[in-house]
């Protein structure tokens, strides 16, 4: 069974819905980008996935399991995390207490050793942090809140991590190390969701995509199949043929 | 010399009751942007009840103190539950009424339940004034005092140490994305308010063998204390614990140097001016622009 | 002068009857007593609804405008003692009335200066303050004030030479009353109590229409405190003896009470929120010990399930839609001829090497843009590109750090968004907002408002000449709404229960309206569906035919590349390519910004 199952979902903000009858699904250790231009719904579909949002229609199953109407938080103790874009770390805590935030749900159960084990993990990723642990996580650059912000995530030991645009604001070169992690980390059983604007780093990165505009789905496949496809571009800068 | 210190003395400790309920403001501000309205009006009852335990029922201070703590902390669940987290899920204004209106029953049920009287509360270690430094100070205000000492340096452990204190920043700062990392921030905001209920009771507590118990003395408390927290900063509850002793000891001294009356008129006046030169309090920092 | 239909009129002639009625019916000087306080009360009750319930700001200090009213409405007329009777006659209590209104007012400009700085709970714990405040001078200062005794002895009103008694001045009060109801139902269906209504539901979108929000809520504080001091006299007569016990905090917070159980933001709800708490308690005075108790329950109870009030969720029920602020002109003006609602002249729009910084990151870079009159320029970019900051400094939501803007030649040196407005920059926002429950066509008179200007004389005095200048907007705006595509039966719904591609145009419209030299507008296909997206692109053309200047923010690149003269692409603060739309799609840097780079790197 798929980890994750999306079926017809739609929703959006106060009485209009920005999403209409999306569906797709995600199979345990793969990678599905969102691709679109703003305002496509990229957002919106993470966010209530992560159960920011409720639907209005449709539904979404984790495992078999559904999740459409679950507060947030229960949904990130059963394996969900999102980085939210622009990264949206505690300025005020420092990159430890940062991640230790992330970990949470490990920690008020005293899992400390697992924590640790975690924090093992994710400076292997990202060897930056561990020089930075004790700094008021709003001091650090762009570029290292963002790995920051994915490590955060991944100390929840997560099952499915959701990702709102993580090349925002990195360079190019991060953002192939970033996109490199993430291919590492499928290898590991960790399936990953991404909302991204960088088009072709995305696919390389991912097994399939779907392609979103105006809140419904225009284009999907597997990333072969969309990496020489014209269509995308269409998507993005309109054809008046199309 | 010796009148401005022991004016100062005084006034310090009236401060620190200050200090304690308006952190209890700090404490729900931070975490929903809203408050009790109607804080010293908590006071009052956690006074009233410390004196229909202490002393209609005769139970020992030492009990007396964690029951009254313990039971307004109770009712201030309640309280929020009623009165607050409706309006707030609505996303209105309303909870500046309806706090409100539970400070009028709660005065109205003090007036009923203990008469309109004044009701004496023996001090819990005695009256005889301690002499330190030769200023004279009853061991109530140096209770006080020591009170407030304490939690101050509770709240700095339970944020800087705690994984709660921790997880309640993270709500303060914002609420979502808390939420994402497993918080439960509907759990953290009905805490919160219930502590500074909890806070208010003990600042009752404190206050009644001074004072004395009766329906009305928290409401020039409560507002008071939402002066200090205003002018320190909602968002920094240790700076409003400390300006609170200030605060007292500049009521003191006006009081004993000035027109008594003039206490309340200065003490709002400011309150007034620094609101308007500076919302976030001196302590605050200044919120950024939500959409 | 609107004309209202006769249905909204007969209430008000029942009430009008029945209280005049009343105390001839009525035994005794008690009941007319509490009557005459009913009205009192009222009229502050009326003060505060015109600022709490039409303008949203929560005060909680009426009482203590009152007070001074009542203060000095007694010093006044005790200072008449040595006045002979026949001059007497003509003066009091009416200086004494003057005076108190006077001195009110000032006294609600002074604290309004903070007080509107600041919002929501802040702005009560402010009122708040400042009723505490007032009510401890009251206590304090003896040798003015007479400190808990009070100032005793106070004249009794007189008409002429004829000194009024207990019924007497029941009428007296009462068409005070009645002159107050009517100032309120004239303040606010005129075009002041339009912007004061629109201003509590989206200070933004008015102050985009050029309007000075501030100068709005600063003048109906001042009014809204005024008519305290009003009732603060009436009741100084009344009694003839006040001290500070009538008017402590609790006194505000009652009055508020009254306005939240009537129903905030209805013409009767101050009235009958009134009534209920006033005579309640005499008719249960064996209770009184409970009093706080049961204002308590009736204050949760009314917040729980009756949040419009009684008034309004009678309104709610019975008309089956709320209460709405002016009535449909009884007469339509002809205006002069069909103007072309498309006939705006746009200016031109230079920006010169705009750059904008937030803490360390640098939103804009050097941004130049030429925007040459009766085009329509796009800016289009990824997320994050700086297209919403390029807005909002050229719309003066904030300044550019170095750089200028040019609009028609002369630099732009307006720091505020209805500055901005004023000159001529009129924008759209990209989450449109309805205010509250306006109509759709009240929506467009905000933009009438904002180019007209506002006065508030004008609105409620105003001459034949002025009120016909008020029809001819309604007739402007249904023109104005008709010819984006509104039909006519819809204009007088609220604005809420249009779709997003109605709402959008609505936006349109007031834009329009409010005079605009530029438009700018922040994603005006967002949210709209293929024939709407059309729609809104011919509406687009039509304004450039017509010579207006359009510079618009687009992710909908199908729509911009139909109505843009000029694409204008930002990524990360800087312009990467700026040309015809036929370059800019087949643009490799434009591409690259997109998706990113295509060699080897990714």
């Amino acid at each position: 069974m798929p980890l994750l199952e999306v079926e017809s979902l739609a929703t959006g903000y106060g009485e209009r819905d920005v999403l209409f009858g999306v569906s797709f699904a995600v199979e345990t250790g793969d990678g599905i980008a969102i691709l679109g231009v703003n305002g496509a719904g990229k957002t919106t579909t993470l966010r209530c996935l992560a159960g920011l949002i409720h639907p209005t229609h449709g539904r979404v199953l984790l495992s078999g399991q559904d999740i459409s109407r679950m507060p947030a938080h229960e949904i990130a103790r059963l394996g969900v995390a999102l980085v939210p874009e622009g990264r949206q770390l505690f300025p005020k805590h420092t990159v430890r207490e940062n991640l230790e935030m992330g970990a949470y749900q490990h920690l008020r159960n005293r899992k400390t050793a697992l924590f640790r084990q975690s924090l093992v993990e994710v400076f292997d990723i990202f060897p930056l942090i561990a020089a930075r642990l004790d700094q008021p996580a709003g001091q650090l650059s762009g570029g290292e809140q963002q790995m920051v912000a994915i490590a955060r995530a991944l100390v929840s030991r997560p099952r499915l991590l959701l990702l709102d645009e993580p090349s925002f604001g990195l360079a190019p070169k991060l953002v192939a190390e970033v996109f490199e992690v993430f291919s590492r980390l499928k290898k590991t059983g960790l399936s990953i969701l991404m909302a991204e604007q960088m088009t072709r780093s995305a696919l390389k990165c991912c097994e399939g995509a779907i392609v979103l505009q105006r809140g419904g789905i225009v284009l999907s496949g597997t990333s072969a199949e969309l990496t020489s496809d014209r269509r995308i571009m269409d998507a993005y800068l309109g054809n008046p043929n199309y | 010399m010796y009148f401005f210190l022991q004016v100062a003395v005084s006034g310090i400790a009236a401060g620190a009751i200050y200090g304690l309920v308006a952190v209890g403001y700090s404490l729900t501000f931070s975490t929903t942007r809203t408050f009790n309205f109607a804080l010293g009006m908590w006071v009052m009852l956690g006074g009233m009840l410390t004196y229909c335990l202490n002393v209609q029922m005769g139970l020992h201070s030492i009990i007396v103190l964690p029951a009254v703590t313990a039971l307004l902390f109770a009712l201030g669940l309640l309280a929020e539950r009623i009165s607050v987290y409706p309006f707030l899920r609505a996303g209105n204004d309303l909870w500046v009424v309806s706090t409100l209106a539970v400070g009028f029953l709660l005065i109205d049920f003090a007036e009923i339940i203990w008469g309109r009287g004044q009701n004496s509360v023996p001090p819990y270690f005695g009256d005889e004034p301690v002499l330190l430094w030769s200023i004279s100070i009853r061991p109530q205000q140096l209770l006080t005092i020591a009170t407030v000492c304490g939690i101050y340096f509770g709240l700095e452990y339970f944020y800087r140490r705690t994984l709660s204190g921790k997880a309640v920043r993270a709500v303060s700062h914002d609420r979502e994305v808390s939420s994402l990392m497993g918080i439960n921030a509907r759990r953290i905001e009905a805490l919160s308010y219930a502590t500074a209920s909890a806070l208010a009771g003990l600042a009752g507590f404190l206050i009644v063998p001074i004072t004395g118990a009766e329906p009305h003395l928290g409401t020039g408390i409560g507002f008071k204390a939402f002066a200090v927290a205003t002018i320190a900063g909602l968002t920094a509850p240790r700076g409003i614990l400390l300006f609170g002793l200030l605060y007292g000891a500049f009521e003191g001294l006006v009081s004993g140097y000035f027109y008594p009356g003039m206490r309340d008129i200065i003490g709002f006046t400011l309150m007034i001016v620094a609101l308007y030169l500076r919302p976030q309090g001196l302590f605050g920092q200044r919120e950024e622009e939500r959409a | 002068m609107i004309l209202h239909s006769q249905a909204r009129f007969a209430p008000l002639v029942f009430l009008a009857a029945v209280l005049a009625v009343a105390p001839l019916l009525l035994e005794g000087t008690y009941y007319t007593h509490l009557a005459t306080s009913v009205l009192i009360y009222s009229i502050a009750a009326i003060g505060l609804n015109i600022i709490a319930g039409y303008a949203g700001q929560l005060s909680l200090a009426q009482a203590a405008f009152m007070a001074i009213g009542a203060y000095s409405a007694a010093f006044a007329s005790k200072s008449l003692d040595g006045v002979p009777l026949w001059l007497r006659g003509g003066l009091q209590p009416w200086l004494g009335m003057g005076v108190g209104i006077i001195l009110a007012a000032l006294a609600g400009g002074v604290l309004a200066i903070p007080v509107l700085r600041v919002r929501g709970p802040y702005l009560a714990m402010m009122t708040l303050a400042f009723a505490w405040i007032v009510w401890k001078i009251l206590l304090e200062w003896v040798s003015v004030t007479g400190g808990d005794l009070g100032i005793s002895s106070i004249p009794k009103a007189q008409f002429g030479s004829i000194e009024l008694d207990e019924r007497g001045y029941y009428f007296l009060a009462l068409a005070l009353f009645v002159a107050v109801l009517f100032f309120q139902n004239r303040l606010i269906s005129s075009q002041f109590g339009l912007v004061i209504r629109a201003v509590k539901y989206g200070e933004l979108a008015v102050a985009s229409a050029g309007i000075d929000v501030r100068r709005v809520k600063f003048a109906t504080f001042v009014i809204s405190s005024a008519v305290a001091g009003l009732a603060g006299a009436l009741f100084a007569h009344q009694q003839s003896y006040i001290n500070p016990d009538s008017f402590q905090v609790f006194d505000s917070v009652f009055i508020l009470l009254a306005v939240l159980l009537g129903g905030a933001g209805t013409m009767l709800g101050p009235v009958v929120g009134t009534t209920v708490l006033v005579v309640l308690p005499e008719m249960l005075h064996e209770f009184a010990k409970y009093r706080l108790i049961v204002y308590g329950g009736i204050l949760l109870f009314a917040l729980y399930f009756l949040p419009r009030g009684l008034v309004g969720e009678m309104l709610q029920r019975a008309i089956g839609r709320r209460e709405r602020g002016p009535g449909k002109p009884y007469v339509a003006l002809k205006s002069e001829t069909t103007q072309n609602v498309f006939e705006v002249r746009g200016g031109s729009l230079y920006i010169e090497h705009v750059s904008r910084s937030f803490g360390k990151l640098l939103a804009l870079n050097d941004v130049s843009l030429r925007v040459e009159r009766g085009t329509i320029h796009a800016v289009i970019g990824p997320n994050g590109a700086g297209k919403t900051t390029l807005i909002n400094v050229i719309a003066g939501v904030y300044p550019s750090d170095g750089g200028r803007v040019v609009l028609d030649g002369a630099q732009m040196m307006s720091k505020s968004l209805d500055g901005a407005a004023r000159l001529g920059i009129i924008r759209t926002f990209q989450n449109v907002k309805t205010l509250g429950d306006l109509s759709v066509i009240e929506h467009v008179l905000i933009g009438f408002a904002g180019k007209e200007g506002l006065r508030l004389g004008r609105s409620l005095f105003g001459s034949r000449r002025r009120g016909n200048e008020w029809l001819r907007q309604w007739d402007k705006s249904r023109e104005l709404l008709s010819s984006l595509g509104i039909p006519h039966h819809l204009q007088e719904a609220p604005a809420n229960d249009l779709s997003q591609g109605h709402r959008r145009l609505i936006e349109i419209a007031r834009a329009i309206a409010a005079g605009p030299r530029v438009l700018l507008l922040d994603e005006p296909a967002a949210g709209l569906v293929a024939d709407e997206v059309r729609n809104m692109a011919s509406l687009l053309r039509k304004l450039r035919e017509g010579g207006m200047t359009i510079v618009l923010v687009e992710h909908n690149m199908e729509f911009v590349r139909s109505v843009a003269d000029i694409i204008a692409v930002l990524d990360h603060g800087e312009v990467v390519a700026c040309g015809l739309p036929k370059d800019i799609v087949t643009d490799e840097r434009v591409i690259a910004s997109y998706l990113g780079p295509s060699d080897a790197t990714s």
